[in-house]
């Protein structure tokens, strides 16, 4: 139980990271280009590729750990 | 301009056909006709979700957007669809799905009055979706009209483009239910892809190549390469992204897709695939508006940007099969709205409110004539074009999103009470629509009543004041329901 409480911590952040950094803030007010998209729009089709990732593994292992119904953990609180 | 129009209408009576041919598989039981007996697929499931999320706001507000202001847009989408909306497909949609299932909801206000023991939260969710539904209808409705102005060089007025969605709309929820809209979307949803795709390459080579693109970018718009600036502010972006996710969540037509899926495979691969799908559309749709601005497309007053830079570019039938693909989503869209629309009106407000002289009532005619009233008073308040695409839908989105937070929380904890749910999602939608509605007044040193607070949007105080309300409400109340009694219902 205490484990699966950790494991819902750990992914509350990871989602927090997954959403805070699709946006690249670092480049705030840099004029790039590569092709014909400036470089933050490279950067974020990128990010996205590593979203699908993450959620592909999170949906192989996590998801009805953390999330499904009826096995008593899901209303633990 | 008779080609163009041939090939809009032509593929919207193809759609009609698909309609048909779903409704003479669905049966009239409300699990059937509303939710497609909770049977959809990935592919089908993952292309009217997306579908369904495609509306006018999307496909002609982005590229307006993206056209004046830069390509941030595509990015401020991304977070908001991609990656927020996704998460909360999981954290309230598989919950949903999961209760859904087991106990047989078709609403979400259903599902809560079940959950929470209260026939008036049921009603009153019911009443703020289908309230918040009528601008966004209003919404697609402008958006058709304005697309049929710029496809037609002005030669239809926007009025017929507008009342012509109108009608077919209130057509297609007539005949087709969930398994129609889902069949028809998935179509859209390739074909928008597809045409999306073919008009990047037909800019790219009226431009030269790709790196030509570029250097026009960089030498006509050099703003839009550097992140920021103009309408681009952090908290602009953070709010718009965090209100819309959340607010599309609520949205009744794309909340009763959280009930539809057939397994929960389908739902984990839909969840997977979400964010290419994303990617894959917003990138080439947005980049549009910002290339045609690089290239000096001009665009005159009241039409659409999409339309205004492939007629520059393009031969005239490729830009009405654009525009009819364009359509076809803002459609999707529309009758998806409109069939939740009808089942939040005829099962939580007018079955709740039953009584032995209303018995005999039909409750399908009911929600017909209501979808068929309804759509026609959006009708008239699109003709009024009170706003920009972008404005009427952002204040929609936040209008949703002040229910979510409220709904999330009883969704998860056992102590919720109703009473405490009902008086946060009054008290938060009268603040907003006190924010929307009336001019900033200055008391002492603040002002009330101002579109922002700190520079971040009031839809983001007032998310945060329902949950607070819901929280501290659940604490003070003796007449919650106990955590047994609350545990025996949900296991």
């Amino acid at each position: 139980m205490n484990g699966l409480r950790l494991r819902r911590v750990l992914w509350l952040l990871i989602g927090g990271v997954l959403i805070a950094a699709a946006v690249p803030w670092w480049l705030w007010g840099a004029p790039l280009r590569w092709g014909p998209l400036p470089v933050y729009v490279w950067y974020h089709i990128g990010w996205m590729g590593i979203v699908t990732l993450v959620f592909a593994h999170f949906a192989r292992r996590w998801w009805e750990p953390l999330g499904a119904i009826g096995d008593g953990e899901a209303d633990a609180d | 301009m008779l080609t163009e129009l041939a090939i809009v209408g032509g593929y919207l009576l193809l759609t009609l056909a698909i309609g048909v041919a779903a409704f003479r598989v669905t049966d009239r039981g409300a699990v059937s006709y509303y939710l497609a007996d909770r049977s959809l697929g990935t592919v089908v499931l993952v292309f009217t979700t997306f579908a369904t999320l495609l509306s006018a706001f999307t496909f002609f507000g982005g590229p307006n957007l993206t056209f004046a202001a830069g390509p941030e847009w595509i990015l401020v989408m991304g977070v908001m669809d991609g990656v927020l909306f996704a998460i909360l497909w999981y954290v309230m949609g598989y919950r949903q799905w999961q209760l859904g299932k087991r106990e047989g909801y078709v609403t979400i206000g259903e599902l809560l009055g079940d959950h929470l023991g209260s026939v008036t939260l049921r009603r009153l969710i019911a009443v703020a979706s289908i309230a918040w539904l009528f601008p966004y209808v209003m919404l697609q409705q402008m958006g058709a009209g304005e697309a049929i102005v710029g496809l037609t060089g002005g030669g239809v007025p926007y009025w017929v483009g507008a009342f012509g969605i109108t009608v077919f709309m209130i057509a297609y929820v007539a005949v087709a239910g969930m398994r129609g809209v889902a069949w028809t979307d998935t179509l859209q949803g390739i074909v928008m892809l597809g045409v999306i795709w073919i008009a990047v390459g037909v800019i790219v080579q009226a431009a030269g190549g790709l790196g030509a693109l570029g250097s026009e970018l960089q030498l006509e718009t050099p703003g839009f390469l550097a992140l920021g600036g103009g309408v681009y502010t952090p908290q602009w972006m953070i709010g718009t992204a965090v209100t819309i996710a959340f607010g599309v969540t609520m949205f009744p037509q794309i909340n009763q897709r959280f009930f539809v899926a057939q397994d929960v495979g389908t739902l984990k691969r839909s969840f997977v695939i979400w964010p290419l799908m994303v990617v894959l559309l917003f990138v080439p749709a947005f980049m549009f508006g910002a290339w045609g601005a690089a290239l000096g497309v001009t665009v005159p007053e009241g039409t659409n940007v999409v339309a205004a830079v492939l007629s520059a570019v393009a031969p005239g039938w490729f830009v009405a099969v654009v525009i009819a693909g364009a359509l076809a989503a803002m459609m999707s869209s529309s009758d998806s709205m409109l069939l939740s629309g009808a089942s939040y009106f005829t099962r939580d407000l007018v079955a709740t409110a039953r009584t032995d002289a209303f018995e005999r009532i039909d409750e399908a005619w009911v929600g017909r004539v209501g979808v068929m009233v309804f759509a026609l008073a959006a009708f008239g308040g699109s003709l009024l074009r009170p706003g920009t695409l972008i404005t009427i839908g952002d204040t929609a989105f936040g209008g949703f999103a002040q229910l979510t937070l409220p709904v999330l929380i009883a969704l998860y904890w056992p102590r919720t009470s109703a009473r405490a749910v009902i008086v946060a999602v009054v008290v938060t939608q009268l603040v907003y629509l006190g924010h929307v509605f009336l001019d900033p007044v200055t008391v002492g040193a603040v002002s009330v009543f101002a579109p922002t607070y700190l520079g971040w949007d009031f839809a983001l105080y007032g998310m945060l004041m329902g949950a607070i309300i819901t929280f501290i409400g659940s604490l003070a109340d003796p007449a919650a329901r106990s955590v047994d009694q609350r545990e025996r219902s949900v296991h």
